[in-house]
């Protein structure tokens, strides 16, 4: 009671920060995204690699753990570095492809077939082999409490594990993705190390089986209804025929909606994953939990998904008007056709003010303030261990475009 | 005066108290231990990003993973006051830029062999792959853009003034030149497009465009001749096709070079430049030589051709090169010399014919 006194009604005493924080400004990161795109317009697009890693030291500079932020100190030389690699490596083994493609083409169909596979494989794999890279550029990269993050473990093998997976998950219709995910992830997790302290995942697949099935199960379920209806209930039933297809019944209205369905629902899965695999993960004595919400995160999505839309609408739309001026229609001459493609390169170079600051920046901020670690003392124990990092830049990545920013 | 700060020795990721100073050059750092460091002030950076809202100022010192963070306004001014590079440049890794000119070098050659080796290969396997009909077809989609792009209208009509398929006289003439003994016969169509332009194009499947401007130099049917035979030379010899490739090659390089992710200024670099002549003077020879059979075979008299090109350098040097597609064209003095027979049995184009096609876009 005396204690409860002490304290001045309306106040309560200064609580301890998160230990999680996310200190971010959508201003600054707007006017950094506004700079970037300048500069690479300038440059024809060669400052993407500076670019990339001023957007990178915003993020990570603002995230701060424990009171001390994430330090990012990658180059963009390296990155540049490591694109002149794949140039080097990926035009000859293009050029190999195309050239064994003209080959085979004008000898057996099948042979031709087989060799576009067996390519479509190497590309999968390569894929996969320039994640593992980026992800360890990236944790390499990475400084909190002057100590350096890393991942271990080759990207070859890494690669490989994946593309098993991937045909695991054609062979059974994708009924096997959380055991992929959770093996996959626990591969990576387990090899990652802050100092000379490795992190851990403890996991099972069938743990995420349920929310799994729920998201491929609903969908396939009103997908079939819908296969089912149209082949029960077909043109004749004059109520259930939709006017601008009268070929068609209503049931068939099923199944795009399963296919949105399945989208949405597949958002919901990949969130509950992520909280899920956020609670296996281990460090020394600390357990992680992350109350990460799909709700809360609708609105970036959703803008992503119409960004999306737009970005096909306008390359769509570019496509129709060149098509009709090169046809000599409404006397639209050639130099009227290059409007389009100019829309779609102002629409592609200023799309970054939107993904960064508005899109990235929600996610990346929910993610962040939404976690928490049991233990954060466990951390207080790493030491600095040797460097044993990448020289140069996550290349194929970049050239494959794959990895978010 | 000594302030509080919180020290991070790069080695553990466990943070100690500290208290620090500006003394002559160095910042002296107090540590718990009895421990005292010394930063030289000069080597002391800001550890976050201008765009970083952390809540202490925080230190780094290059070369090292060392951290240092402010724990009160007065040692972040005292700081501020006596370190002249807080923004500098960060470590400085020496040799950074070599595998720049290492990895530069090996993509220029892997390019270098690209273009000179492998597309020109690609391009004669894809005029064989491609049945000609096909490549036929596809070529003749250009010349309505051509014609809108470099034709000029009249009078309510179009700015394509013929073409082979439907004007017999031109007709004629295109047949006379065809090369003969090639099963299938080679397909070609020669088009007439109004237009001051002085020039004459081959496009890829066999179509040669001819502007009517050319038509109002030339002095003869013999020269018109010419000036068709070697665009068929460039047509046999698959020149068009050529530097198709090589085109659409150089714009998917570059498109990946500079990031471009739409493919847009691909597909319009490649529209454009479809147009613009850019043979090399080999190409050229090649042409030309064939054009000299091809007018042989015709009974017209190959000189024309040479005549043509002279007159044509003539009228450039007094325009000061205002036709510079010609410009990777042989001298004229090359040409004159390199042609040195006639036809056994001449045949000129008859007076008829020459009129309807000299006078073809004046109707």
């Amino acid at each position: 009671m005396d204690n409860a006194v002490e304290t001045p009604a309306g106040r309560t005493p200064p609580a301890e920060p998160p230990f999680v924080e996310f200190t971010g400004r959508r201003g600054p990161l707007f006017k950094l995204v506004l700079k970037n795109i300048l500069l690479n317009v300038v440059t024809l697009g060669i400052f993407r690699f500076w670019a990339k890693t001023r957007v990178r030291r915003y993020f990570w500079s603002n995230i701060v753990i424990g009171g001390e932020p994430l330090e990012y100190t990658g180059r963009g030389l390296e990155l540049l570095i490591g694109f002149l690699i794949v140039l080097v490596v990926l035009v000859p083994l293009s050029l190999l492809q195309s050239g064994l493609d003209l080959l085979l083409q004008s000898g057996s169909f099948i042979l031709a077939g087989a060799f576009n596979v067996v390519y479509l494989a190497v590309f999968l794999y390569l894929i996969q082999f320039a994640l593992f890279r980026m992800w360890r550029y990236r944790l390499t990269r990475t400084q909190w409490r002057g100590i350096r993050f890393g991942l271990d473990g080759s990207a070859f093998r890494y690669a490989g594990r994946a593309f098993l997976w991937m045909i695991a998950q054609m062979a059974t219709l994708g009924v096997v993705t959380p055991w992929a995910n959770v093996d996959l992830m626990r591969y990576k997790v387990r090899k990652v190390h802050f100092g000379d302290t490795q992190f851990g995942l403890e996991g099972r697949g069938r743990d995420l089986l349920k929310p799994w099935l729920i998201t491929m199960g609903i969908p396939l379920v009103i997908g079939i209804a819908g296969v089912a209806g149209m082949i029960v209930a077909p043109v004749a039933r004059s109520s259930t025929a939709i006017w601008p297809l009268p070929q068609f019944s209503a049931w068939g209205l099923l199944i795009p909606l399963a296919g949105f369905l399945f989208w949405g629902l597949w958002f919901w899965y990949r969130v509950q994953e992520f909280r899920y695999l956020v609670g296996c993960v281990r460090f020394g004595g600390a357990e992680f939990h992350s109350e990460a919400q799909l709700r809360k995160m609708l609105p970036a999505l959703l803008l992503a998904v119409a960004l999306f839309f737009v970005m096909w609408l306008v390359i769509g739309g570019a496509m129709v008007m060149v098509v009709y001026a090169t046809r000599g229609g409404g006397g639209l001459t050639p130099a009227a056709a290059f409007v389009p493609f100019l829309l779609i390169f102002v629409f592609v170079i200023l799309s970054p003010l939107v993904i960064y600051p508005v899109i990235m920046f929600s996610i990346i901020r929910h993610i962040w303030t939404t976690l928490s670690v049991s233990d954060s003392a466990a951390f207080d124990a790493a030491a600095q261990a040797p460097e044993r990092a990448p020289k140069f830049g996550e290349g194929l990545a970049d050239a494959f475009d794959v990895g978010a920013f | 005066m000594r302030f509080a700060a919180s020290y991070l020795d790069g080695q553990s990721a466990r943070g100690q108290s500290a208290e620090v100073e500006v003394e002559g050059r160095f910042l002296s750092l107090y540590l718990p231990d009895g421990g005292r460091l010394g930063w030289p002030l000069g080597d002391i950076r800001y550890a976050d990003p201008p765009e970083a809202r952390p809540r202490n100022l925080r230190l780094r010192r290059i070369g090292t993973d060392e951290r240092l963070t402010l724990l009160s306004a007065e040692a972040e001014e005292a700081v501020r006051a006596a370190c002249p590079d807080l923004r500098g440049r960060g470590d400085s890794r020496h040799g950074v830029w070599r595998p720049v000119l290492l990895w530069g070098g090996g993509a220029a050659v892997s390019l270098a062999l690209l273009f000179w080796f492998f597309l020109p290969a690609l391009a004669g396997a894809l005029a064989d792959a491609i049945p000609q009909s096909l490549t036929h077809r596809l070529g003749g989609r250009l010349v309505p853009q051509i014609a809108q792009a470099f034709g000029t209208e009249s009078g309510g009509k179009g700015a394509v003034c013929a073409d082979s398929s439907d004007n017999p006289a031109l007709a004629a003439l295109t047949d006379r030149l065809r090369p003969p003994l090639t099963d299938p016969p080679l397909l070609l169509e020669v088009w007439v497009i109004r237009s001051p332009i002085v020039n004459a194009v081959a496009l890829p499947g066999g179509h040669v465009i001819v502007f009517s401007g050319l038509l109002d130099f030339v002095e003869s049917g013999d020269e018109l001749a010419g000036v068709l035979a070697h665009e068929i030379g460039h047509v046999v010899s698959r020149h068009p096709i050529e530097i198709t490739v090589e085109r659409a090659a150089v714009s998917a390089f570059f498109g990946l070079f500079f990031g471009d992710i739409t493919g847009g200024t691909m597909l319009g670099g490649l529209a454009s430049s479809l147009v613009g002549n850019a043979y090399s003077r080999d190409m050229e020879r090649q042409a030309d030589e064939i054009g000299v059979e091809l007018m042989l075979n015709g009974g017209l008299d190959p000189h024309a051709l040479a005549r043509f090109f002279a007159r044509l350098d003539k009228k450039q040097g007094r325009q000061e090169k205002a036709m510079a597609f010609f410009s990777t064209h042989p001298t004229s003095a090359e040409r004159r010399d390199a042609i040195q027979a006639v036809p056994l049995h001449p045949r000129p184009i008859p007076e008829g014919d020459w009129k309807i096609i000299k006078n073809i876009c004046k109707k």
